[in-house]
């Protein structure tokens, strides 16, 4: 089986794939360390930052900003570790190299992703921003509504990063899925998921525009100069949409492009006749339903080919079958009983020595016998060879070559036997080739026949040095042959050179 | 090919995607208006509705709080004064589509570049131009009344075009939306070498709508706050972000579940409809995306697979043909000379028979020779008739089966209802198969096999029952199943096997043209 993956990786997930065969061994826990860094180091006190305007001027900000940064320190690291550690352990265990079912592996890195991250946001939406807000809206003597505002406000913030990191560990789990794909079952089923592309991409929009809005607005906030307020919500915005913006979509996009690509080359490779071609069932979102149909067309296409395939062999063999009985019935139930007429007839003759006229009589009787077994014998060489059941490719060959009305060399290095379907394909090819010579390359025309076994394929060439010029009916024969060898899985060429020869080029699996 | 059934296919699905239905029932009111109808509800829209709410939410920027609120009028106004021209432009830059809807002569490339290709392309055209009208007069108006300064005039400038940016693309989505039946529709119609990508892809176009709609938002909820005091701020940033987050991520929703969810559908159920072997389908490309590589790339492999099975199918057909083709000439040359030599034969030894009458210890001997001679020739008849009757090229497959059924040694039934003749290779395909199962019976260790064949003829099909009383074993009933199928298949017959009480009956049938 084949899995077919987008043909290129973007840069994004180009980083991540180049890091993973370095740190396989503690990649959950070096990413988990890398995002815990940046959430608490970076996310965390940028909102501080960017909601402290909104909440008015106070005092003690230095105070809520230590508190915010120790509920930050708590969360990153208990909290989080605590909320990703249990569902990603199939993960971790598999980069170990511990047993473990490849289904859970992917349930891990797929399904689970969405639901840690909302864990972790859900924490810092609770155990975070109301602490955050407790500290800093004491001293500015906030309202209740004014909490539930400042609250609100600050989720808004939140949320967006987390649905952020659910995108990023998404791409970051890939190297991972790209490794379990081939070692899960063939009819593995992801049920439906919730995180469908639709939603996906609604949500990658609401996250740029919550945090967005949120963000610009409370930078404004911060002047009550006209220019200044200007600049800020023009630049800000700006700067958000290219960011934050720009980077959740592309990722979003890239996410639902990425499979469609697959889904292309995937039909490109199966149109160009590649076998086993499959794509990855991913996530129980809308293109998992095409994947599926895309490999059960695949099966069901590769099933009619192999069966089309099948039915031609058995044809063929068949064919072969009843020219061999044929033989075998002209011999066995005609020429041998003619024999014994023969013979008969022989002794009939001479018994009848002294009578002239009888004797002549009976003379012409066994001559005319002779003659039918004779025509009977030429039949049955010519329905089957004998030599080609008893004594195998060679013997038939070198027996037809001395036939042969052009000067004919054969030459086989003990090639040995094959089975009857194949033998006869082969047999009955070189003899239309020395026909179509006999008939088509000229008089003085001689021809080679060679066989040899190579690399599990036993190849026959029959080589003219005759005029070389193509014929309808040397069209024809060369279809006929054509069939015969495809029927056992061979395939055959053939080339005419002006003035050169003609050669027929074929082999079988041998 | 039958594009039709992938259409089809689709719109089996199509009901379940709301917005559809919604332009579904609207083009079905307007008609040959639906484009003019659009486009008069965009002008009005954008007149009387997102206009007046765009500047006022500049409103604050410009002055404090919201007491000049008339000057969001002003911007109305200058938008409805350049909505007429505005709507012609789109008008005529569309008129292949609209000369499409009211049922005109249309070239088919030229609609759908109408309603996939050139929407972009006018939305920027329209907006420059509308948009630069009503703020570049309107805040040349607001800014002489309230002493703006050159930053405040840039800094206000650049934040409407930020706002109407996003405006615009939520327009241009929503156009899309509507005018992707109509795309659907003329697909069907592209010429088949048609490969029109747009240049904004289903991925840009994605990261484009999204950072369009990311700066409405940061400008419209900073303006908006800007004119609240510290105390309700916190509740307009929320209720605003709220607000624009939910009408826009409706509207995005329809659109992404229309321009992958349905391409996705279409492609699966034309997938399945290859995976379960009901013909051939192709999916017409539609929207110039991502999506239409995919629906190439599974046209051409759909054609690729034809041409491949079709080549098979050949080389099958051929290889039987030059099967039954040696043994007509093998028959043919068993009947010219093989057969030729043992009639001259007995007719020598009959002779000789009949002057031996004088030489008695010659005669028994002569007639023994005569008696293995003429069981050598009914030999040689039998043989010839198994390997190609031939009555069944001169005189049809009654005829040859009559012959076949006279030498067989088990109690054969014809019911031949048949006075056509076929081709040759339906004549012999079905004579080989009747041949085979009598050859079957005849071999079969049991004292009172029975054979009933009956052959008919319906539009354009011969039907054949083959039935075998006792039937053979399971596996032999296989073997011979198989072979039937093979044969029949050639020449792109069918056949099942049926076990009725103790006996098998084979089905077959062979299309005849």
């Amino acid at each position: 089986m084949v899995t077919v993956l987008g043909e290129e990786l973007p840069w994004i997930d180009s980083v991540f794939q180049r890091a993973y065969p370095r740190i396989r061994g503690r990649y959950v826990a070096t990413w988990l360390f890398v995002s815990g860094g940046g959430i608490l180091f970076l996310a965390w006190p940028a909102q501080f930052l960017t909601l402290q305007p909104l909440w008015g001027p106070g005092a003690h900000d230095t105070r809520a900003f230590v508190v915010t940064m120790l509920c930050g320190v708590v969360i990153t690291g208990v909290l989080m570790p605590w909320a990703a550690l249990g569902p990603f352990r199939p993960i971790v265990r598999f980069l170990r190299g511990d047993p473990v079912d490849p289904a859970d592996v992917w349930h891990a890195a797929v399904r689970q992703v969405p639901r840690v991250s909302m864990v972790s946001t859900t924490s810092y939406c609770l155990v975070g921003n109301i602490p955050l807000l407790l500290v800093v809206g004491g001293p500015r003597g906030f309202t209740l509504l004014d909490y539930l505002s400042g609250w609100l406000v600050a989720c808004l913030i939140t949320a967006p990063a987390g649905f952020f990191f659910v995108l990023i560990w998404e791409v970051a789990f890939r190297p991972v899925l790209r490794e379990i794909q081939p070692l899960l079952p063939a009819d593995f089923d992801p049920d439906k998921s919730w995180l469908t592309l639709a939603r996906r991409s609604a949500l990658a929009s609401a996250s740029a525009m919550a945090y967005t809005g949120v963000a610009v607005s409370s930078l404004v906030a911060a002047t009550g100069d006209r220019e200044i307020a200007l600049a800020i919500a023009v630049l800000a915005t700006l700067g958000s949409a290219a960011t934050f913006g720009g980077v959740i979509t592309a990722l979003v996009s890239h996410s639902i492009f990425m499979r469609v690509d697959e889904l292309k080359m995937a039909l490109v490779r199966i149109g160009d006749g590649e076998p086993g071609v499959r794509v990855a069932v991913r996530a129980g979102d809308e293109l998992d339903d095409a994947a599926m149909s895309l490999n059960r067309m695949a099966e069901r296409l590769e099933a009619d080919d192999a069966a089309l395939r099948a039915s031609r062999a058995r044809l063929a063999s068949v064919a072969d079958g009843e020219r061999q009985r044929m033989e075998r019935d002209l011999r066995r139930r005609v020429l041998v009983r003619l024999q014994r007429i023969g013979a008969e007839v022989g002794e009939v003759e001479a018994r009848l020595v002294d009578e002239p006229d009888l004797h002549k009589l009976s003379r012409r009787a066994r001559e005319s016998v002779a003659a039918a077994e004779v025509e009977i014998q030429r039949l049955a060489r010519g329905v089957y060879p004998e030599e080609l059941t008893v004594a195998g490719l060679e013997a038939a060959l070198s027996a037809t070559a001395e036939r042969m009305a052009v000067p004919t060399v054969l030459r086989s290095p003990g090639v040995g036997r094959l089975d009857h379907a194949r033998e006869s394909a082969v047999y009955f090819c070189c003899n239309e080739a020395l026909q179509n010579a006999a008939k088509h390359a000229g008089d003085t025309a001689t021809a080679t026949v060679t066989l040899a076994r190579e690399q599990g394929r036993l190849r026959f060439e029959v080589a003219d040095d005759g005029c070389g010029v193509e014929s309808d009916a040397q069209g024809r024969g060369m279809d006929n042959m054509r069939d015969r060898v495809r029927a056992v899985g061979g395939d055959l060429t053939i080339a005419y050179r002006p003035g050169g020869g003609t050669t027929v080029d074929g082999w079988v699996p041998a | 090919m039958s594009t039709a059934t992938a259409q089809r296919a689709g719109a089996s699905r199509r009901a379940k995607v709301r917005p559809d239905a919604l332009v579904d029932l609207v083009r079905a009111r307007l008609g040959p208006w639906y484009f003019h109808g659009l486009v008069l509800a965009t002008g009005f829209f954008v007149a009387a509705v997102s206009t007046p709410y765009q500047n006022l939410t500049q409103l604050p920027f410009w002055t404090s709080g919201f007491d000049r609120w008339w000057y969001v009028g002003v911007f109305a106004a200058l938008a409805t004064i350049a909505a007429p021209f505005a709507m012609a432009v789109i008008l005529w830059r569309h008129r292949a589509v609209t000369a499409y809807l009211r049922g005109r002569e249309a070239d088919p490339v030229l609609v759908w570049r109408d309603c996939v290709t050139r929407l972009p392309a006018t939305a920027a055209i329209v907006s420059t131009l509308w948009s630069g009208f009503t703020i570049g007069i309107g805040l040349i108006y607001v800014g002489h009344r309230e002493q703006f300064t050159a930053w405040t005039y840039a800094g206000a400038y650049a934040s409407e075009v930020l706002v109407t940016i996003g405006v615009v693309a939520f327009y241009l989505l929503i156009f899309e939306l509507a005018l992707l039946p109509v795309a659907r529709e003329v697909a069907a119609q592209l010429p088949p070498d048609f490969d029109e990508h747009a240049r904004v892809t289903g991925r840009r176009r994605l990261v484009l709508l999204n950072t369009a709609i990311t700066f409405t938002v940061g400008c419209q909820a900073s303006g908006l706050s800007m004119g609240f005091s510290q105390d309700g701020r916190a509740w307009i940033v929320a209720l605003v972000t709220l607000g624009l987050v939910s009408t826009y991520v409706g509207a995005q929703l329809s659109l992404v579940s229309s321009s992958v969810t349905r391409p996705v559908d279409e492609l699966s159920d034309a997938l399945n409809t290859v995976a379960s072997g009901r013909g051939s389908v192709r999916v017409p490309p539609t929207s110039g995306d991502e999506f239409d590589n995919v629906a190439r790339a599974f046209n051409r492999m759909v054609d690729l697979m034809d041409h491949h099975a079709s080549e098979l199918r050949q080389s099958r057909a051929r290889l039987i043909e030059v099967a039954d083709g040696t043994r007509r000439g093998i028959e043919r040359d068993l009947h010219d000379g093989a057969q030729q030599n043992l009639a001259l034969v007995s007719m020598q030894i009959g002779q000789l028979e009949s002057v031996c009458a004088a030489v008695p210890d010659v005669l028994p001997r002569v007639r023994v020779v005569r008696a293995e001679l003429s069981a050598v020739v009914g030999e040689m008849r039998r043989l010839a008739h198994g390997i190609y009757p031939a009555s069944l090229e001169a005189e049809g497959l009654a005829s040859a089966l009559r012959a076949a059924a006279r030498e067989s040694d088990v109690m054969v039934t014809l019911d031949v209802a048949v006075d056509v003749r076929w081709s040759h290779a339906v004549e012999s395909a079905i004579y080989f198969c009747c041949w085979e199962v009598l050859d079957r019976a005849n071999q079969a260790d049991h004292p009172d096999v029975a054979v009933w064949i009956a052959l008919r003829e319906a539009t354009g099909l011969a039907i054949v029952d083959l039935e075998l009383q006792p039937g053979p074993e399971d596996e032999h009933t296989a073997d011979l199943t198989l072979f039937l199928q093979d044969r029949l298949g050639a020449v792109g017959g069918t056949v099942v096997a049926d076990t009725e009480g103790s006996g098998v009956v084979f089905r077959g049938q062979v299309p005849t043209w």
